[in-house]
């Protein structure tokens, strides 16, 4: 439920946003760029922004409206390419694949991170301390 | 590495008894677009004066596109597009005069292409060198090597009297000659900000060698801030020992990680016999410690 309001209110702002405009990077965080914008490729699949069979921007334009390395994107692309979330169409360029399933959190997932979160409310932890308990915890504790 | 742009063998250059560059050894390869790194002093601009035949060294060799200079065709000269720390123009000349003049030293210089670039830049090509501001000046020699169309292009410090809009356009032509050219670019800067967008690849000159030399995404991967944790003082064990800075506390340790490790940043931490919680580290940060590393 809080999932699609989310996607409602964003849709509702951005209207139909180009697609240049979705993305953006911060080259100050720790985070590699890539890294960044595969993140955010997925986050705007999840989020319903970008569709299945849709084409993404061309390398070289991405690179311009970011402001930075195209091998960067062309690193993000590659790696999409292998989780099979893009799909290269000679020709023509990266698309959305038709299963993105793989991105999208199952129901059990969802109402897993639901619950959690009410938990944490209740205990009064704030939005950002959930997401600092999160990171926590998972650089501190083992991967199954 | 397949082909290499430039190749650099035990290069050796002193100024008097200062020995500036040791024995450096250095590959770049075409296409790529390479930051140096290096505290004031280090030796960038004696490296990429070297590299452009335009100081004398003491010992090694360097190669361009296979050749050393005096075995390089005019061709290959002709392909190289430079920028100077220390510009001097002809101050009396007009923008187009002057970029006009170098340009005559070039058999394929395009004057509209020229034009262009100079009309991206919002510079007036009838004002006087004598007339335009320092920042200007700067972007009048970036103009001239990018005016070119450069297959290498070596920039010492270009953007260093930039502003913040003037070093965004300056990087959208990089990524211009980058995608339609694949030019080969090393430049020099000491604002990490633009490097980490631009460049794929960094290389810290440091003593006189350049021992870092990573691709930017994969070093950004790796490097952190890191605390293990344990209910005693740890010791940097076997398995910690690519790790750099480590300090013992009561309760573990903490250190860095400054180069890319074996492993997968996560994989480290997974199998690590005690837990480690991670900060990332800015590039910034990165040069920072590097600089600061007692070896």
């Amino acid at each position: 439920m809080y999932y699609c309001i989310n996607t409602l209110i964003l849709k509702a702002i951005l209207k139909t946003p180009e697609l240049n405009q979705l993305f953006s990077v911060n080259p100050g965080s720790g985070v590699p760029l890539y890294r960044q914008l595969i993140d955010q490729i997925k986050q705007s699949i999840r989020m319903d922004l970008i569709h299945p069979g849709e084409k993404l921007p061309s390398v070289r334009s991405l690179a311009a409206q970011l402001q930075i390395n195209p091998m960067t994107i062309s690193k993000a692309f590659a790696q999409l390419e292998i989780e099979e979330v893009l799909i290269r169409k000679r020709g023509v360029g990266m698309l959305v694949a038709k299963q993105s399933h793989k991105i999208q959190p199952s129901k059990a997932m969802n109402q897993s991170l639901k619950h959690f979160i009410e938990t944490a409310h209740n205990e009064k932890f704030t939005d950002e301390d959930i997401s600092t308990l999160v990171q926590q915890y998972l650089s501190i504790n083992k991967d199954p | 590495m397949n082909n290499p742009i430039i190749s650099i063998t035990n290069l050796s250059k002193s100024y008097k008894v200062h020995n500036v560059l040791k024995n450096l050894n250095w590959q770049v390869e075409q296409g790529d677009i390479v930051a140096l790194l290096g505290k004031n002093g280090a030796g960038k601009s004696t490296l990429l004066e070297s590299i452009m035949n335009l100081r004398e060294i003491n010992q090694g060799e360097i190669k361009l596109w296979n050749h050393s200079w005096p075995a390089l065709s005019q061709e290959n000269r002709e392909k190289i597009g430079f920028v100077a720390q220390d510009n001097v123009g002809f101050e009396w000349m007009r923008v187009q005069d002057f970029l006009a003049y170098l340009g005559g030293f070039f058999t394929h210089f395009d004057k509209n292409y020229c034009a262009k670039i100079i009309d991206g830049w919002g510079l007036n090509p009838k004002k006087k060198v004598a007339d335009l501001s320092g920042g200007q000046k700067q972007i009048l020699h970036v103009i001239q090597a990018l005016s070119i169309k450069p297959e290498l292009l070596i920039l010492d410090e270009p953007v260093a009297h930039l502003d913040p809009s003037m070093r965004r356009k300056f990087i959208s032509k990089l990524i211009d000659l980058s995608c339609e050219h694949n030019t080969t670019v090393i430049f020099s800067s000491h604002i990490i900000s633009d490097l980490e967008r631009i460049a794929n690849k960094v290389a810290l000159l440091k003593d006189g060698k350049i021992n870092s030399y990573y691709e930017v995404e994969q070093l950004k991967s790796h490097i952190a801030y890191l605390k293990i944790q344990s209910d005693q003082p740890l010791e940097q064990s076997e398995y910690f020992n690519e790790l750099s800075n480590w300090h013992s506390h009561a309760q573990g340790a903490t250190a860095s990680i400054l180069s890319p490790l074996n492993k997968s940043l996560q994989q480290f931490i997974k199998e690590s016999p005690h837990p480690i919680e991670i900060t990332p580290m800015t590039l910034e940060d990165w040069y920072l410690e590097m600089n600061n590393e007692a070896i």
